[in-house]
């Protein structure tokens, strides 16, 4: 999992990582540095991974056929690896959506009732 | 990305090449993302040499990445090992103790005298401990059953061979 150096604690960033990760994926076949990228604009620049330790967080999710990786090229011509989400991926990213809808649900809840 | 000079294209790939075991494709990739990021920072105006060290810092420990590589490759191998069931193991350790059995068998038929027979005693024995660290590593868990297949051993080494008559 990326430890964080960002507002959120190491274990709310290791937990969250991989549903963000195929939810980037999701939208677009997309490679690590723009993947890093993306979350850093989605969550406003509050979730920053130690970037370097993404990629065997994406080695794993392809190891578990969450995701699968193919070569393409940058613009400058050089080999770049881009990742696409599975629907192994797609399964389980809708899976833990509702986990975390439900968990969202559950602090609510636990806060009105106090 | 050709705003980078050579050095500085050096380093990165020898930081690359050490946060991937030396696995060429991990390289290439983690090497494509740092010259992502230090093209973009020379264009906007920074030394190569201080991007190269701000980037590096912030993608983390190239020692780190490397060792996180090396345990999802563990990871990965585990998962591909498919556990043996009941009838296999027993099978497997069934044919390895019939094996030893007729070897030992034979040599006792073979030699006849006695100082001969210890030393045959002690390669054979040598080489059943030997054959039994693969077998334990292949199906898991049989230290119970090494034992169990130790002492039926050493019963009719002692039965059979010349050396254990004399005792």
């Amino acid at each position: 999992m990326p430890p964080a150096k960002s507002d959120y604690s190491k274990d709310l960033v290791a937990a969250s990582a991989t549903p963000l990760i195929l939810s980037v994926l999701r939208n677009a076949d997309s490679y690590g540095y723009d993947i890093i990228a993306r979350v850093a604009l989605l969550s406003g620049g509050k979730l920053q991974w130690a970037e370097g330790m993404l990629y065997p967080l994406l080695h794993r999710l392809e190891g578990r056929e969450l995701i699968k990786s193919y070569w393409g090229k940058s613009d400058t011509g050089r080999r770049r690896k881009y990742y696409q989400i599975t629907p192994a991926g797609e399964q389980t990213l809708q899976s833990q959506r509702n986990q975390w809808r439900e968990i969202s649900d559950f602090l609510s809840r636990a806060g009105q009732a106090s | 990305m050709s705003n980078i000079p050579p050095d500085t294209l050096e380093l990165i790939e020898r930081y690359a090449r050490i946060a991937s075991n030396s696995d060429t494709e991990i390289a290439d990739e983690l090497a494509d993302h740092l010259l992502c990021e230090i093209s973009s920072a020379i264009s906007a105006g920074e030394d190569p040499t201080d991007a190269f060290l701000r980037v590096s810092t912030h993608f983390g420990h190239p020692a780190e990445i490397a060792e996180a590589f090396a345990e999802q490759q563990r990871d990965k191998q585990s998962s591909r090992i498919k556990p043996m069931t009941l009838n296999q193991r027993s099978a497997l350790l069934i044919s390895h103790s019939l094996v030893w059995a007729a070897v030992i068998l034979a040599t006792s038929a073979i030699v006849a005298d006695t100082s001969t027979g210890s030393s045959v005693m002690f390669i054979l024995l040598a080489g059943w401990f030997a054959t039994f660290f693969p077998l334990q590593a292949m199906i898991g868990g049989g230290r119970a059953a090494a034992c169990a297949e130790w002492a039926w051993m050493k019963r009719t080494a002692q039965r059979v061979l010349p050396v254990s008559k004399d005792k």
